[in-house]
Order: C-alpha cells, then structure tokens, then sequence
C-alpha cells in the first residue's frame, strides 16, 4: 500500500506566483546531499533549462512551470481525477487513466492532483520564497558540517535570475558555502555577476564541437565555453571550476571530442574533468510527464570506456574523477 | 583566480598526489572491506553458526537441591549456599583453540531454566499452575511474541530434543526433571509469591487487564530481575578472589553483633559478609573444575601447540582462582569469568562489560612496553571475547526473550567518553577493540560510543569505518547528555561530577551511573570507571501508548477483545485537550498500579532471591556490608518506566487533533467506526506481514473508508520539522519526563523515563488495532522513541534530526533514533566524513542517541526469502545489533520498510 504517504514540504498545491512576489520554482530540495560539492549539503533543483539535451535524467526540468506529473503504478482508476478536471482531459481508454496534455499544458489550477488519494497526480514542484528557502538552509546548516553548504541545481539554476540573485544574496550574507550545477549557458553578465557569490562550480561540457552540440542540447556551445573561460581567467574570483563530461555512449566519447576537451580545460589554466556516466534513472519521470524517453535502450558506458576516457584525460596532464568517486 | 585544486585538496586535508580520497588515517587500513578474524578464531566461529541453543538442569538441580536442604538458614546465606553447591558442580567443558574459557553452561551455546524466578511456563499445558499463569495475563504476550525462525534457536521440537521457550532445545529425558523442579518452585518462586502479595494492591485487577490486553509487556521481578547495567570488575581486579575473601573475613569479625547505629539492617552485615565468602567459594570450585578438565585435555592431546596451550590455560586459572591477574590475558580471562558468574546467578539480560578498553588498560599498556604481548595478540584476545559473549543466552519465556530481546543479551561494550577530570577518556587498546569489532563481527558485544567533543577525530572516524563494515555497531551516545541526566537523578544520593563521568551504557542504550576505583598495578595507580548502580530497565515494563491512546477513545474497553481495561471514564472527548487529559489519567493509572505491583515482586526478589555475586563486585556493598537488597550500592534510584510507541502516539493525536478537532473533517464516531473496521483493510496476520505497506484491501469494504484513510495518512506527521506535530511530541516528553518522578520505586527513591523499544514495537503493534494516524491492525509501531514512523518522514534526515531534537533529552535516561542508509551515501573517506558531520550535528542539537543501519533494503527482502544464504548477515534493531535469522517477522518486516536514505 504505497498510497497517501505524508505530505511532503513540495507537496502543497498552490497557485503560482503572482508578479509582484519574488517565487522560484523549485521540484526538488534534498538534505544530506553528498555527491554535489564538498561536505555533506542540502541541494536544490530549479525549474528551467535553456538546454534540452535529449537524455536529460530530470526531465521535469525543462520546465519553466509547475506540471502534472502522472503515476501509473500508483494509479488505482477510481476515476476521482476525471471528475476534477475542468477541461475534460482526462478519459479513460483500454482501462488506463489518459491524459491529454494539450489541455493540461493551459491548466493552472490542476485539480486532479487534489482530487487523487493515491498520490499518483503529482506536481512537479513547488514555488518557494526566498525566506521560505533559507528557513531550509538555516536548518539545514546545523547539520552540514564544516565544509558543506547550499547546491543549486536543476533544470539550470540560474534560469530564475530574480529569485536566484536574492538568494545568493542571502547566502552570502549569512555566510553559506554555495556551490552551482550550470549549464553556464547564460549572458554572460548574469553569469559573473552571480559568480560572485558562488564558490564552486559544476559545469557540463557536453560536447566541443558547436554543430554537434547543438544537435544533442538545441544550443551551440560558444556562449558556454565563453563563459567558463571568463570565469576561470577571472582575476578577482576565488571559488573551483569542476568541468564535467556527461559521457553517453556513441554522442560524445569519441577519443577526439574527450582530447579536445581536455585541451580546452587545460588552455583555460584548470586542473580537473569529472566524468559523469550515462543512466536511465530519469526514465520513469519521462514516463510520468506523459512523454517518450528516447534514450529507454542506451546502455550505460562499459568500465573500459570510462577507464580509457580517464587515460585520455590524465595524458593531457589533467585530473579525472570517475562518477560520484571526488575527495570532496 | 579560480582557486587550485590544491588548495581544495588541501582544505579537506588531502595531498595532492593522492586522487581517489587519499590515504586512510592510522587504523583506518581497506576501507569498506569485510574483514575476517583470526584463523583460531574463525574456526570457534563456524562451530557456534552450527550450534543450536541448548538447556540442561545441572544447575537448577543443585541450586534447588541445596536451597531445599537449609530451611532454618537465614536467606542470604541460604541462597549463597544454593550458589556455591550449584557452581560447584557445573560440568566444565573448553573447546579445541578456545584461549578464553568458561561457559555459562556446559554447552557451546545454551543455558538453563531458574524456576525458583518462575516456574509457570516450563510446565505442561495441562498444568494447573500453567493455566493458573495464563489467567494472569503474563502468558498472554507469549502469543504476539515472534521468534526468529533460522539461526541459533530451536523454536520447534525435533528428534528427541524438546523446544523450550521457543529458543532452547533440551534433550527428551531431561523434561521431566526439569517438571519436577519447577514443581519443587511452585507456590515459592518470585512470581508466585509475588503474585500472592500484589493482589493485595486494590486496584490489582486493573493490572490483571492491562497485562492481557498488552498494554504492558510484561512483570518486571520474576522475568529478568537484574541487568540493563553496569558490571564492575574491580575488586577481583585489585584484590583476587582470595583477597576479597580476606577481607571479608575480616569485616565480619568487625560487625559481628554490632548494628552501627542502624537499628533496622546493620545487623545484617554479618550475614552478608558470610554470604560473600560462601558464594565466592563456589566461583572458585567452578574456575578450578575448569582447570582440572584443562590439565585432563592436556594429557589427552598430542598435538604440541594445544597441548602447550591447555596447560597455560590451567595454569592461568589456578592462578586467577586467588590472586588478582598480573597480565592482560589473565585480566580477560578472569573478566570472562565474573561475567558468566554473575549471569548464572540469576536470570539476566543486559549486563554490560561496561568501559572494558579503559579497564585493561593498565595490563595492556604495561604487557606491551614489557614485550609480553603483541597488539595482534591482543586483538585475537578480544575477537575470541566477541566470540565469548556473543554464545552467551538468556533463558526467559518467549514472551521475554523473543518479543522483546529479539534472543539478544545486551552485553554492551562502552568506548570513548571522557576521565575523571573531563578529558578524552579513548586509548589505544580502544581502537583495539574496534579493529576486532570489525575483524569479528557478531552481534556482541555491541559497542556504545560515548560522545564528546573531545574525543579524537581519527577515533571517531575508525567508528565510522566500523558502522560501515554494516554490523551495526558502534551507536553513538551523547556523554554530556546522560551526564547532565545522571546529575538530576542521582544528584540525591551523593553523585558528584566526577562519578557522572564514569558512566557507561548498561543494556542497550540505558544510561547507567558507574564510579572510579584506583587499581594498582606494579606499584602504578590507574582509576577504572565501573558500575554502582542497580539495574535499571527494571520497574514497570514497556507501556503501550498507542494501547493507552486507543482506550481513551473506547472508554477504558479494549475493542479487540471488548474486555474493561480501565473504568470508563464516559467523558463526551470534544475537544482534543479533553483527549490528551483522559490519556494521560489512563496513563497515570497505568504507571501506578504496575509501580506498586512490580514493587511487590522485586521486594519478594530482594528478600529470597537477591543477587550476592553481582551485589559484592559493586561500589560499596564489600565497605557497607549490606547486599543490593539493603541499598548496598553507592547509586540505588534506577528503577525507570518504559515507554513504548512514541511516535505512533505523536502522529495519531497530530491527527486526530487535525481531523476531528482542528479541521472538523470526520467525527470522532466516524473515525472510531473506521479504526474498528481497520479501514476496510485485512488483518495484518492474515496477510503475514506487519508492515504497513504490505496491507491488503480487503474485497468487501468497497472504498467505504479510502477518504478518510489518506486524509489520516496526509495529517502532520513527526520527522517533517513540522511544528503540529512535533509540538505534540514536546507536550508529551514534558508531560511523561515530570510525571514520572511522582513513582517510588520499592527502594524509596523516585523513577525516571526510559524510551527505547527494544522488540516491543512489534508484539505491541500486533495488539492493537489501526491507530489515528492510518497505521493498520496488528502492524508494527514505530521503532524506538525518536526514529519515524517507516516512510513518513519525507523531507530529509535534516528535518528528522530537527524534530527529535525539539525537546530536552537530559530529561530521560535515554531516547533513541535509528537511521536506515544506503551503503552508496557513506561511500569513500569523504562518506565517513560527512556521516560523522551528521552524527556530530545531532550530538550538538543535544540528540542522545543515534544509530545507523547501512545496508540496501533489496538485501533484506532477499534474505527473509533465503535465510539460508544470510546466516551472518546483521542487522541494527532497537538498541542492538542481531543475526537477521534470529529475528522474529514482525521486526524484520518493520526493518525492511524503515525509511532508507540513498546518497544524492
């Protein structure tokens, strides 16, 4: 019996924001975070991506709003959503609950997800203030220890540039260790400018050929690579640049695109590449948003491959950390 | 400048030419590695994952042999008499490679019966003094009692072996000796007479109810009358056997006929001091039975090296049977035998080494400058020591030892803490003790880490090494805390800082005071901390209180069984201050009636059963003259209530206060209906699972309750940081901490809260119906007093810590947090250190305990499938650590489906 566990903090279903108030959207915040920075951190992911990488692991992300996300092992086809909705978008069809996500994708007050006793109409996330989020953080901070802090991750974190410029600010003021997974896919005066209240950064090199980048992200690369290189030829910034390569097999792990990376993080004078490998754990979400996951049969990288892209890295005179395996 | 990855490597203490999580710490050598023990001692191992428990009546027949012969003795020394001739004659048996010897019994692993504490349940069914204890109620939680099925338990007959109490198998034609010495008992045991007195109490039917609807666990005199304490070693240490008797001798010359200005016990002095002697006597037939059998396997043996072995091993014992050991093999040996004394003298679980590191110290540290011995030697010494206690058992009912021991014994090892004078108290041979933990793990002794800022960052990342190797083991303990608490309680009867210092754990995670004693060693002076208290974990016995909870609402009756527990109270219960009132006044009524019940027995205990062994190795029974039953120990205001179900409580009052009171959603005759009809779902026995998630629908309630079942589920739940519900586990802890001061124990002296679960959430759990917060009939309560209810906590370990925290800890001996997490979050160096980074935030929000299961919860399921495969895998449980095999479903089906926190 999985249904109607407690509510969770992101549960409560609200109305979004209005204008006048200063809410990000937020779908998941996790304690005890320790694979995202140094220490033990609560990490936060942000709604919101300018990339749309085709095997993007939280596809929830990508939105710039709350959705519905849809449960079907939970489902036990009661019909109390059918009833909710205003819009007739949901039927039934072979025995199974169907949504059409035309008319959901307009709905704003998603009262299916109310109506469900099972929890199997969800959202995606919540919208928080920016008092409501460093309540969190000064909780959460009794509990870091002494290197941890806040992550920021998502989606892209720094796609809610209001929301995200005041909370650094609040981070910074009260003395919170920051930490970003970026795409770094942003103006570049918006990047440096909240650069100046982070001190680490995660950020993706997902391929180094423009064309080829765009093909699997929909974006080029330049404005990525630029920014990265401003950041870490920044005289007057003082934080760590942790580039990563998501490796997904047959994309980007040619020995030729791993090479010129690597060339590229060293021209710029940093010392580490983080080789992340492909998983399908995002799959299920796919699912759930009522969308295909295209990347359901792509195998994960053999440990031979991962070894030999460290090989690569290491011979360009860099340091390779494999997966979650960091010293920090 | 982007900073270096230098500096960053350096910030967390790592060199730079090292990149995969630097080197290990001193000690801390093949991380997440399981280790294996000693080949000597691997090969004792695998015969005890082989050896079945097992019972015989040597000692019982000598004891009541005796007993019976010396009617116009004086009870002290009748009893003392009874002990010696039993000890005496228990048959000595060493195993081949065994270099620690002495067993409870002459078994691998076994024990044996003590009717003279009850003799009810090894009767026939047909037994009038059976049925008789089955009217009692005490039988009844025997039926919601589980047993582990695998493993060391012989909970069927089979062959010509016959199961007793669910755990022991005894051989067929030793039956029915063991009938007629129970029969001897009858009408004389503690429980008899104690029962025969405590009907006495007026509102004795009360407790007669309350024992058979569950909502208490069981008697406290007659069941496991001792332990749940601190041992102390030291006067055998500082003086030998022949010493104390010495001086014992002496003592009595000094009070014989005198009463010293107490007119009411001071007599009896004399009649101690001759108890002691007796009783010594018959420990040291014991110790030189074993050496004879020792120089007779010598001469049978033509193997060199066992050969050579048996001889020292006889040669040891002679010695330790009189003077006080000079090395540190001789100190274990000689702590090996104490140990076992004091749990053969009476029925005891919970009897804990105590701070072992700290006292064998000084034979270790002046072993190892002398060249005598080797840090290796000594780490097979204490893996065989593992090997030692862990063989030990406790026979009980199965009520007792299944339903709330889970079979275990409690033999806690404390480390760590701080000394006299408030420094860190770790040494080395501590680290010692880890390394064996790790190189054998097996469920004892079980390790209490006692926390202090002070102690040693490398010490404490060690215990992060061995939590991970998956035992279980090390918990933490917060010292300051339980110092503060021991200050409160035992402030009244002298304890000074410095003695608060000396605490260890006693049980499983009971905050027992202890004291410093200067032992002297080739004319060098140490203080060893060590027991001198009585046992705590005695007095009344788990309180159900979602048992409580579910009478309030029914007024007084059990719905189960539509018996009258309580008077009805026929209070209309409209607001939720009117349902927290009548609670606590059932409650109250409960704790009283079982106070004064309890008192009665363990003052029958006390008059003909009284501990002489354990009472004489304690602070200051050998200077006072006077035995536990005369308040000989320096610290007697131990006997507590224990508390069972907190948080099943917290979240069904968070709900009804939501949903009947707050929001108006159902009425309390709406709720109350569903709770009888268990929300239109089957009995959890039915289904034979007791966890929550696996319940089933049952076909005919057709949605009738499914609303209000998720409104119940979706109600303020504890765990969340959420201020509704946690605040009604504050108004709780400060209402339970303060009342139950107002209970005296037999001793005069007031009681304390004690709040661990123990196995009792399971049995309990399957007494009660649904409960307020959505939890279905018969499935398990929450675990412990501070861990959430299973998959209710959803935002995070932080906001859980933030929860448990919200009240003062200080005010109770214990409370107790158990966290799941999977091995991935603890991975590596930097795993260890941010587990530590949470352990040490929740011991500075003031947190008393915590302990972690790491293990993957796929793991479990696969072993409740093929127990086979999984003979040594261990779990955490409530307090202590066990072979999964040998614990009963319930309790493994509330494991399983414990919150588990993955790495992010």
């Amino acid at each position: 019996m999985e249904n109607g566990k407690v509510k969770r903090e992101s549960d409560v279903v609200q109305a979004p924001p209005l204008k006048e108030e200063l809410k990000g959207l937020v779908f998941d915040v996790q304690g005890h975070s320790v694979h995202d920075g140094p220490g033990t951190r609560t990490t936060v992911f942000l709604s919101g991506c300018p990339l749309n990488c085709v095997w993007c692991c939280n596809p929830e992300g990508l939105f710039h709003h709350q959705v519905m996300l849809f449960k079907e092992s939970k489902c036990v086809k009661c019909g109390r959503c059918i009833q909710a909705c205003p819009y007739g978008a949901i039927t039934v069809e072979d025995g199974k609950i169907v949504h059409d996500r035309n008319k959901c994708d307009h709905c704003e007050t998603l009262e299916c997800v109310g109506a469900c006793l099972q929890e199997s109409t969800d959202l995606s996330g919540r919208y928080y203030t920016v008092d409501e989020m460093m309540k969190i953080f000064k909780r959460d901070r009794q509990f870091w220890g002494s290197k941890g802090g806040v992550t920021f991750s998502g989606g892209e974190p720094l796609m809610q540039k209001n929301f995200m410029l005041a909370i650094l600010k609040e981070c910074k003021k009260v003395y919170i260790h920051v930490a970003v997974e970026t795409t770094s896919c942003i103006s570049t005066n918006y990047f440096m400018e909240a650069m100046d209240y982070i001190e680490w950064v995660f950020t993706d090199i997902k391929h180094m050929d423009p064309d080829k980048h765009k093909e699997l992200t929909g974006v080029d690369n330049k404005l990525i690579l630029k920014n990265i290189e401003t950041l870490a030829t920044k005289e007057d910034w003082n934080g760590f640049i942790v580039p990563r390569i998501p490796v997904i097999p047959g994309l980007n792990d040619s020995d030729e695109n791993i090479i010129a990376t690597a060339k590229f993080v060293k021209s710029i004078g940093l010392e580490v590449i983080n080789i992340l490998p492909f998983h399908r754990l995002g799959e299920s979400k796919y699912r759930q948003l009522g969308l295909v996951y295209k990347f359901a049969d792509q195998k994960a990288p053999t440990k031979e491959s991962m070894d030999n892209i460290k090989k690569l890295i290491e011979d360009e005179g860099l340091v390779c950390f494999v997966g979650y395996e960091t010293p920090f | 400048m982007a900073k270096k990855l230098k500096e960053v490597l350096d910030d967390a203490g790592i060199s730079m030419d090292l990149q995969y999580g630097g080197e290990s710490p001193e000690g801390l050598t093949e991380r997440e590695i399981k280790k294996s023990p000693h080949p000597r001692v691997q090969k004792l191992k695998d015969i005890f994952m082989d050896t079945l428990s097992s019972a015989n009546n040597e000692f019982p027949y000598w004891y009541t042999r005796e007993y019976m012969m010396h009617d116009n003795e004086i009870p002290v020394v009748r009893r003392a008499k009874a002990l010696r001739t039993a000890f005496s004659h228990l048959t000595p048996v060493i195993f081949p490679g065994e270099l620690l010897v002495m067993r409870k019994a002459s078994f691998f692993r076994g024990s044996f019966p003590m009717p003279w504490l009850s003799e009810g349940f090894y009767m026939a069914h047909e037994d009038d003094f059976y049925q008789e204890a089955l009217k009692r109620g005490s039988a009844s939680v025997d039926e919601h009692s589980k047993f582990g099925q695998g493993g060391g338990n012989v909970t069927k007959s089979f062959g010509r072996v016959i199961s007793i109490a669910g755990k022991f198998g005894m051989r067929q034609e030793e039956v029915p000796a063991l009938l007629k010495l129970a029969k001897m008992w009858a009408g004389k045991s503690v429980d008899d007479l104690g029962n025969k007195y405590e009907k006495m109490v007026p509102e004795y039917p009360v407790k007669e109810q309350i024992m058979r609807s569950i909502v208490c666990m069981f008697d406290s005199g007659f069941t496991l009358p001792q332990g749940r304490e601190v041992i102390n070693y030291y006067y055998p240490l500082e003086y030998g056997f022949d010493g104390i008797i010495k001086m014992a001798t002496e003592l009595k010359a000094e009070v014989a006929g005198k009463a010293d200005g107490d007119g009411m016990v001071g007599m009896n002095r004399l009649y101690n001091y001759e108890a002691v002697i007796i009783a010594l006597q018959g420990v040291q037939n014991w110790i030189a039975n074993y050496s004879k059998e020792a120089r007779r396997l010598e001469k049978l043996t033509t193997d060199k090296i066992q050969k050579k072995e048996y001889k020292e091993i006889a040669d040891r014992l002679d010695w330790i049977e009189h003077n006080p050991p000079r090395t540190f093999i001789e100190a274990l040996q000689m702590i090996e035998t104490i140990h076992l004394a004091v749990l053969n003298e009476d029925a005891i679980s919970g009897m804990s080494p105590g701070r072992i590191g700290q006292i064998l110290y000084p034979y270790f540290e002046q072993d190892i400058e002398a060249g005598r011995i080797t840090e290796d030697e000594v780490i097979e010494l204490l893996e065989l020591d593992r090997l030692v206690k862990t063989s030990i058992d406790c026979f009980a009912s199965t009520g007792v030892v299944g339903g709330v021991l889970s079979g275990n014994t409690f033999n806690t090892v404390s480390i760590g803490g701080v000394d006299r004078f408030g420094q860190s108290a770790v040494n080395r041979l501590e680290y010692l003790i880890l390394e064996a933990a790790v190189r054998n793990a097996m469920p004892q002794s079980t390790i209490a880490l006692l926390y202090d800022e002070k102690i040693p960052e490398d010490f404490l990342m060690l215990a992060m090494d061995v939590i991970k190797s998956g035992a279980g083991y090390p918990a933490f303990m917060n010292s300051p805390i339980a110092q503060e608490f021991l200050m409160k309680q035992y402030g009244p009867e002298g304890m000074n800082l410095e003695d608060a210092r000396a605490w260890a754990i006693g049980g499983c995670l009971e905050t027992s005071p202890c004291a410093w004693k200067p032992l002297h060693l080739n004319g060098k002076e140490y203080f060893i901390p060590g027991g001198a208290g009585q046992p705590t974990s005695v007095g009344v016995h788990f309180i159900s209180m979602p048992k409580v909870l579910e009478l309030t609402l029914f007024n007084g009756i059990d719905p189960r069984t539509n018996e009258k527990v309580y008077e009805p109270h026929n209070r209309k219960l409209t607001t939720y201050d009117e349902v927290w009132d009548q609670f606590t006044k059932y409650w109250q009524k409960s704790v009283e009636v079982l106070a004064w019940t309890n008192n009665i027995q363990h003052d029958i205990w006390r008059k003909n059963n009284m501990a002489v062994i354990n009472s004489l190795l304690k602070p200051d029974c050998l200077d006072n003259g006077h035995l536990i039953n005369e308040l000989g120990y320096r610290y007697n205001g131990t006997f507590n209530i224990e508390s069972a179900g907190t948080i099943t409580l917290v979240n069904s009052l968070a709900a009804l206060k939501k949903l009947v009171y707050d929001d108006k959603v159902v009425t309390l005759a709406k709720l109350k209906e569903a709770i009888k009809d268990n929300f239109g779902f089957k009995d959890a026995r039915e289904v034979n699972s007791f966890s929550l998630a696996d319940q089933e629908k049952r076909d005919d309630s057709a949605g009738k309750w499914e609303e209000l079942h998720f409104k119940t589920l979706q109600a303020p739940k504890y765990g969340n940081d959420d201020k509704y519900a946690d605040e009604i586990l504050l108004q709780w802890e400060n209402f339970f901490c303060e009342d139950s001061s107002r209970y005296e124990s037999l001793y005069g002296l007031k009681m304390y809260p004690c709040q661990i679960s123990v196995s009792t959430h399971g049995a309990m759990g399957s007494a009660t119906l649904a409960t307020p917060d959505g939890r279905l009939s018969g499935t398990t309560f929450a675990d412990a007093s501070m861990s959430a209810y299973p998959g209710t906590d959803r935002n995070g370990p932080y906001a859980l810590l933030n929860s448990a925290t919200i009240w003062d800890h200080s005010k109770s001996q214990n409370s107790q947090l158990n966290i799941k997490i999977h091995p991935t979050a603890v991975r590596g160096i930097e795993g260890s250190r941010k587990l530590l980074d949470l352990t040490r935030a929740y011991m500075r929000k003031g947190g008393f305990h915590v302990q972690y299961n790491i293990v993957d919860s796929k793991v479990l399921k696969d072993a409740q499938l093929n127990p086979k495969n999984y003979r040594d895998l261990m779990v955490r449980v409530a307090g202590f650590t066990q072979y999964w095999v040998e614990i009963g479903k319930s309790v493994q089906d509330e494991l399983i489906s414990r919150t588990e926190y993955e790495g992010v």
